[in-house]
């Protein structure tokens, strides 16, 4: 039987102050009106009543709405788990406070890199005090906070002072994510693969820094799965537990599907929610084993990652249905070990491509 | 972990009732466990103003038909699982 939906994962808007180099915007995308107010707040009650127990409110900068105190409390009244996405920038203490009072239940605060320069080179603005600063905030007001960390070649090296850091800004969790190689990721992947020896390192770091701090803070790992040999179970199955809905409203299986050609997917508000998510063609399009390859739908794996991840598999090999290359069985796999033979022949920096400002509504 | 221990659920931590569920559900970041109905009434005593043996009591009264001792052995299985998940604390 179908699962119902679990998370919710709103992006209220692409718009971010921050140009960061591994941002998981699509890179391009239609530039549709933004659902207003009245609908993202029917869409949370809609959302509650097929059997949504969390909202994840994130962008691009979820901050940048002036309505998200409205949307917090909204949330909130339904009885929604809050969990706010942000770069914490811009932030006040006062609003930060106001979102609490709303019904703020979390926050989850990226950061870049323990080296402000780098930190700030990465996102493409000076932030890097000024995160430091909304997570002092968000402990001071008693609001949980998960530290997240996106881990590539430039900062992978600094894990153990990344560790500090977190410990020391009071994280209640530390989320290290290798990067995913989608969105601009993919573009800058000749940048951020690190190599086989920074990550054997960094898990190593992680692991002693997880004895020593268990109880205290939880550290996920989230190992990059260029070098994982199988697929992650993406978004824990396409159309098994996650919606999200795209800032212009489209209904989606993960952040990126709408990438994807040939897939219908539908706007919210135009016929119910749970009639979305049983019936549409989009949602229906991976759900199960009948569209896999005989390499994924013979493997014992299937049921573990449930044929990884369809955007992965599309950017790199052109395919929809394919393999994801990551996997070892995958006849693209070589696509993924040239990536990773070089990111170990570079010795010199690499050009980078950020989002630019002004393509974005 | 002894009797006078009194557990209380952590700040992050938010036990709710879901009605599509019929159930309570304990949520916190990005995660959640659905709770049949004696883990429920177990939790909702977990506010850190109840010891453990006052909490065995209680679900005793509640649950006339079940062995004090079988209620006892749910309640510190469930309170120390949580606890080693860090979703609680042992005063």
């Amino acid at each position: 039987m179908l699962e119902r939906p679990y998370t919710l994962t709103a992006e209220l808007t692409y718009r971010c102050p921050l140009h960061c180099v591994y941002c998981s915007n699509p890179v391009s995308y239609d530039d549709r009106p933004a659902l207003d107010t009245e609908q993202w707040c029917r869409l949370f009650a809609e959302a509650e009543t097929i059997g949504v127990m969390q909202v994840n409110l994130t962008g691009g900068e979820p901050l940048l709405r002036c309505d998200l105190e409205r949307l917090i409390g909204h949330a909130h009244r339904l009885g929604l788990y809050t969990n706010l996405i942000t770069s914490g920038v811009p932030l006040s203490r006062r609003r930060l406070a106001r979102l609490r009072a709303s019904g703020l239940d979390a926050v989850q605060l990226s950061l870049q890199s323990t080296d402000q320069l780098l930190a700030d080179r990465i996102a493409g603005l000076v932030v890097h005090k000024k995160k430091l600063a909304v997570a002092r905030w968000t402990h001071a007001l008693g609001i949980p906070m998960t530290v997240n960390i996106v881990l590539h070649r430039d900062n992978i090296e600094q894990i153990h002072d990344l560790i500090a850091l977190a410990e020391a800004l009071h994280a209640e969790r530390l989320e290290l994510a290798n990067t995913q190689y989608l969105g601009w990721a993919f573009v800058n992947r000749h940048a951020l693969l690190p190599t086989q020896e920074q990550l054997e390192q960094a898990r190593r770091t992680t692991q002693a820094a997880r004895e020593r701090l268990r109880g205290r803070m939880e550290i996920l790992f989230v190992t990059p799965d260029y070098y994982g040999g199988v697929p992650r179970a993406c978004m824990d199955g396409w159309g098994r537990r996650h919606l999200v809905v795209s800032p212009d409203g489209l209904v989606l299986p993960c952040h990126l599907a709408h990438t994807l050609p040939g897939l219908t997917f539908e706007r919210a508000g135009t016929r119910p929610l749970l009639d979305i998510w049983e019936q549409s063609e989009g949602f229906n399009r991976f759900r199960g084993e009948a569209w896999m390859t005989d390499t994924c739908r013979t493997c014992t794996h299937r049921t573990v990652d449930f044929g990884g991840c369809r955007c992965q598999a599309f950017h790199v090999t052109g395919h929809l249905e394919a393999v994801d290359p990551v996997c070892r069985w995958s006849p693209d796999h070589h696509l993924i070990q040239t990536a990773r033979d070089a990111a170990e022949q570079r010795t010199e920096g690499a050009p980078l491509w950020r989002r630019d400002l002004q393509m974005v509504p | 972990m002894n009797e006078a221990s009194c557990p209380a659920l952590l700040p992050k931590t938010r036990l709710r009732y879901n009605r599509q569920r019929d159930a309570c559900v304990l949520l916190w970041p990005e995660r959640g466990l659905v709770l049949n109905r004696s883990a429920g009434d177990i939790l909702k005593l977990c506010g850190g103003q109840h010891t453990l043996s006052s909490i065995v009591n209680a679900l005793a009264a509640q649950y006339p038909h079940t062995k004090r001792d079988l209620i006892r052995e749910d309640v510190h299985r469930l309170i120390r699982d949580l606890h080693s998940r860090g979703l609680l604390t042992l005063e």
